[in-house]
């Protein structure tokens, strides 16, 4: 018996309230301080908190933003906004409230008209200060042991049965903030109708089974997270969640819990399988036993061939079927998922002739071990509901053909928030470059500057408005652009900062560690490369702007003028005077 | 290598102990890693690497670290002071 989410359930708040019903033992649970909830005390919380929400003023389609470090608690919050037909607004937590942190809430916050935040008790406060006019709730104040002592009154504070108000499954959900830059960051607008059909797609992509056991380690703020775990709970499925520095920190760890709780689903974006390589030596393996595992499924960011065949063959002595690894590809705009390798299917890497695929946009088929060969890992076929196609110079491209990879269904958004909705016919543009052969996706580049590092995007805008506050620049100015990956070399994508220096005289290095450091707190501590360039070096258009990826062409062409010194991110800096 | 035993924790102890976390992650030899240098100037910096020497950091030292210390533009000498703090701040925690 599959488990989907039952078919007559159309909102998000009766899909917790179906959950509790019909599987009130199952269990939400985290890793480590093994703190577990059933579907039916997850309900319980959640009916608790929509009432308490909804006598703080929080009414049908109101967004609620959530700020919850603790799964289990995000989830309860989660049930509580559904329960009380608000819309829900994850963002994620930043141990400190960092400037970057605090710039894009505010941004965030009035892009989407939020003015309620539910927030971990000791954030509380310093929060409600950082940004007035924004109503915050503790969390306590919602699901605390005490929360009953502030009930006004009426309702009876041990759960009162109450059924969720009529959403209906054309209204909104939730608001997902994890594309567009800090400054101008870009609500995803879902429904219940495309969150709910985004959840079918999962489980039917995945096979979801009753008795499967789903563990991840992702952030419930990042969408891979979330709907992966909500999808878990509509099927009746038990999740355990770990915080990410769990998983990153203590890998060895984290994977001997992974084998106790018998996981058979494990979600994950190709920097978290490089991590458990590098973790976990192969005369270690034996000592685990991954029989149990049915799919780890591979997404969110761009897949090596090597990675996948190294990570079979280091964990098959512990038992891991090498038909388990599952890539897949996805994003925000369509919930989550848009394409799978069937399950049960091995992995498949389709060889390309590079220089073809370069300069013709056309996926020419080559012997795997031609000298110009680049291997593309396939993410498989549409998940049930879904469509995809490619479309070159606005038309739809054919087999094999490089274009924009665009995507339409069920669970597909209507239009970000408070911007115009898609055109009719609802293609979504994804703004990554791929193409098709026979059905199956294969995902080749990305056509809007951003660039993925530890499972997060990274935006130049953003590390350009970082380094320009940085002392010993000519005007401030400075740009950044993202470098991609040399196939030939090994070269891994990364972001390069040109800057015009003050002055030209040596030495350079204190202003390029200054600009290294001031980009590396932008981008989680990854180094970049620094080109400096004498006065006037970066090359504008008649009109002032800075043409960026000219400037990027020259640069990796060896041909851009007035470079005063070009450190890479491989290279040390010599930051003593 | 614990570094809590009693009276072992000087300060020149943490930082020769972090330059071996540092140097063993960054697979870079411990010779060029001077008190000077910034952890963002040494080679190839990611995030995950500098997870994994936070990880490395709490289990030496029996501590909890925050990563983000390690690039807030500090150098090598002042995360070793920080780390310093914090063993002594633990240590008083137990007494």
């Amino acid at each position: 018996m599959s488990a989907l989410v039952p078919a007559g359930v159309r909102t998000l708040g009766e899909m917790f309230v179906r959950a509790s019903e019909s599987h009130p033992g199952q269990v939400v649970g985290t890793f480590f301080p093994g703190r577990c909830l059933t579907f039916h005390e997850l309900v319980r919380d959640g009916r608790l908190a929509a009432a308490r929400l909804r006598s703080l003023g929080v009414e049908p389609a109101t967004p609620v933003a959530v700020l919850l470090q603790s799964p289990v608690d995000f989830l309860r919050i989660t049930g509580g906004i559904a329960l009380a037909g608000a819309v829900m607004v994850p963002l994620a937590v930043s141990t400190g409230f960092t400037k970057a942190f605090l710039s894009r809430m505010r941004h965030v916050l009035a892009d989407s008209g939020t003015r309620f935040a539910v927030i971990d008790d000791p954030y509380a406060e310093p929060l409600a200060e950082l940004v007035p006019g924004l109503r915050v709730v503790p969390l306590s104040r919602l699901a605390g042991p005490y929360a009953h002592l502030l009930d006004d009154g009426d309702s009876d504070g041990d759960g009162g049965v109450m059924e969720p108000p009529q959403a209906g499954d054309d209204d909104l959900a939730l608001i997902q903030y994890t594309s567009g830059s800090t400054s101008a960051p870009r609500g995803v607008a879902l429904t219940h109708r495309n969150v709910l059909a985004g959840l079918r797609a999962i489980q039917r992509g995945v096979d979801a089974r009753a008795g499967d056991v789903t563990c991840h380690w992702l952030p419930l703020s990042h969408d891979m997270g979330l709907f992966s775990t909500l999808a878990a709970i509509g099927g009746g499925i038990a999740v355990h969640v770990s915080a990410p520095q769990d998983f990153i920190k203590r890998p060895d760890d984290w994977l001997r819990r992974f084998c106790d709780l018998r996981a058979t689903v494990y979600l994950g974006p190709a920097f978290g399988y490089g991590h458990l390589l590098d973790s976990v030596p192969p005369e270690d393996v034996p000592g685990f036993d991954l029989s149990a595992v049915r799919v780890m499924l591979n997404g969110a960011e761009p897949i090596a061939p090597e990675l996948i065949t190294a990570f079979q063959e280091r964990f098959a002595p512990a038992g891991l079927d090498p038909r388990a690894m599952t890539p897949c590809y996805g994003l925000a705009e369509a919930t989550l998922a848009v394409t799978f390798t069937p399950v049960g299917q091995e992995a498949r890497v389709d060889w390309v002739d590079r220089d073809v695929l370069n300069d013709a946009g056309r996926a020419e088929p080559a012997d795997r071990g031609a000298l110009a060969a680049r291997g593309i890992v396939s993410c498989g076929v549409p998940a049930p509901g879904v469509e995809v196609r490619i479309v070159k110079d606005g038309v739809e491209a054919g087999e094999r053909a490089v274009g924009d990879i665009e995507v339409r269904g069920e669970p597909v958004m209507r239009g970000y928030h408070g911007q115009a909705p898609l055109p009719a016919g609802g293609w979504c543009p994804t703004g990554d470059l791929g193409y098709l052969a026979g059905s199956a996706l294969h995902v080749t580049g990305r056509r809007k500057e951003m660039i993925i590092l530890g499972g997060r995007n990274h935006y130049p805008e953003d590390v350009e408005a970082r380094v320009r506050r940085v002392a010993g620049l000519y005007r401030g100015r400075a740009v950044a652009v993202v470098l991609p990956a040399g196939h030939g070399t090994g070269r891994p994508e990364r972001i390069a900062v040109l800057a015009e220096a003050a002055t030209a005289r040596p030495p350079h290095g204190p202003l390029v560690s200054d600009l290294r450091a001031a980009a590396a707190g932008e981008l989680g501590g990854a180094s970049v490369d620094v080109v400096l360039l004498g006065r006037g070096g970066l090359l504008r258009t008649t009109s002032g702007k800075f043409q960026r990826l000219l400037m990027r062409d020259r640069l990796l062409a060896g041909t851009l003028d007035r470079v005063l010194e070009h450190v890479t991110a491989e290279e040390r800096v010599r930051s003593a005077a | 290598m614990g570094l809590s035993m009693a009276g072992q924790l000087t300060h020149q102890a943490v930082s020769h102990a972090l330059k071996g976390i540092v140097a063993r992650v960054l697979q870079i030899p411990e010779s060029t890693i001077t008190d000077d240098a910034r952890i963002t100037d040494l080679s190839l910096v990611e995030s995950i690497k500098l997870l994994r020497i936070a990880g490395r950091i709490e289990r030496t030292f029996g501590i909890e670290f925050d990563n983000e210390v390690l690039f807030r533009t500090g150098t090598l000498s002042e995360v070793a002071d920080e780390i310093y703090r914090l063993c002594v701040q633990e240590r008083e925690k137990v007494a």
